[in-house]
């Protein structure tokens, strides 16, 4: 009898965490990068402010969805040989990169926690620190997802890397930050309630507010979880597509 | 998957546990940084106006009850010792600026380099600037209050 879609996503969950703990170097680096970002941020910020700026949230936004979008890019597509051969033994594409995600969501927490907190320690971010660390890790989580589709897509590690920077560079083109709303037209305004990057700007924003409002921080982050599987529905299909000719060989 | 959920789990407690201890809990949920960089770029956007004379928007600031009747280069020629058409605002730096415990009160010091054109000499002013919160204009400064 085949393993069904949670047995076989317990078993790939614990062994992708054991190959993501035996690779401890790399593990390392991505974890290092979150608070060398922190450090510099804040010998930015701490010079010129004594609180937080909309461009300092911003720039926590951009860092938390590039962490997300980084550490994923690669991660199914250095595997494809071992996921074909898995596919033909009946391992699902659901459970596979669902695996995924919970790896590499445990490991953008890290990252967003260490990320607010030392922020947070030197350049006081306003409001309740947790809910900034709570949208950078949704952010995170939506780069994650977007990593994961361009590695479904992408026939090698090297392109996967490569288009990362065709998909973060609109998310900081269509925003607020690089134009302001009056000066964009309504297709522009429409493409950036497509970016991670304007959700999570703006519920940080709603966090800091005179009376912030918990409806309008609920909708910025079911915002950032509908782009977050939209996306991974989108490379569940497209993986799915890929290895179809492979599972009926 | 249990070892990932657990330490999910872990970490999660480990992140309200050290969130509270930094004394951002959720009953201190007010907000207070978001008044006080208001006031900051108000602060900063109003010496801006002084620096390029504009006075009619320095005038802005206050309420709109008053706001017709204030005469800006009066108040800084209190404020800076120096009549406006002496006076050069070469740079300006907001610090530390403060709400009160009801977040309706704030201030900001600036310090301030300024030349004083017909004696070549430059000097280097704090002022204080006062805010209050108006519930319907936002934050509206009284700047016979910063002379007091």
């Amino acid at each position: 009898m085949p393993a069904t879609a949670g047995e076989q996503l317990n078993v790939l969950s614990e062994r992708y965490l054991e190959i993501i703990c035996s690779d401890w170097g790399n593990t390392l680096l991505l974890l290092a990068q979150a608070p060398v970002i922190a450090l510099l941020a804040t010998l930015v910020w701490s010079d010129t402010a004594s609180s937080a700026t909309d461009t300092l949230y911003y720039v926590l936004a951009l860092s938390a969805v590039w962490f997300g979008t980084l550490n994923s890019c690669r991660e199914v597509v250095k595997e494809r040989a071992v996921l074909e051969r898995e596919a033909r033994q009946g391992v699902g594409v659901t459970p596979y990169l669902a695996s995924k995600c919970l790896v590499l969501g445990l490991i953008s927490f890290v990252q967003c926690l260490l990320l607010t907190l030392i922020v947070n320690a030197k350049v006081p971010l306003g409001g309740w620190a947790l809910l900034h660390f709570g949208f950078l890790w949704l952010a995170s989580l939506a780069g994650t997802a977007l990593g994961l589709t361009l590695s479904c897509v992408m026939s090698n590690s090297d392109r996967a890397v490569g288009a990362v920077v065709l998909v973060l560079i609109p998310q900081i083109l269509f925003s607020e930050m690089a134009m302001s709303h009056a000066h964009s037209s309504p297709l522009i305004l429409w493409l950036e309630d497509l970016t991670f990057l304007s959700w999570t700007f703006h519920g940080m924003k709603e966090v800091t507010a005179s009376e912030p409002s918990m409806w309008v921080m609920l909708q910025m982050a079911g915002g950032l979880l509908g782009l977050t599987a939209a996306l991974l529905l989108l490379g569940r299909s497209l993986l799915g597509w890929r290895l179809r000719g492979v599972t009926r060989a | 998957m249990k070892k990932i959920l657990l330490l999910f789990l872990l970490l999660s407690v480990g992140a309200v546990a050290l969130f509270a201890a930094k004394g951002h809990s959720p009953v201190a949920f007010t907000a207070r940084s978001r008044d006080e960089a208001d006031v900051q770029r108000l602060t900063g956007s109003f010496f801006e106006d002084l620096k390029f004379k504009d006075f009619t928007r320095a005038a802005s600031y206050h309420s709109a009850e008053v706001r017709k009747k204030v005469n800006i280069p009066e108040l800084i020629e209190r404020l800076f010792q120096v009549k406006p058409e002496f006076l050069d605002i070469m740079r300006y730096d907001v610090r530390a600026p403060e709400v009160d415990s009801t977040g309706r009160r704030a201030r900001a010091k600036v310090h301030c380099v300024i030349k004083v054109l017909n004696a070549n000499e430059i000097k280097e002013p704090d002022v204080i600037i006062y805010w209050f919160k108006d519930p319907t204009e936002g934050w509206i400064m009284e700047l016979e209050s910063s002379l007091r």
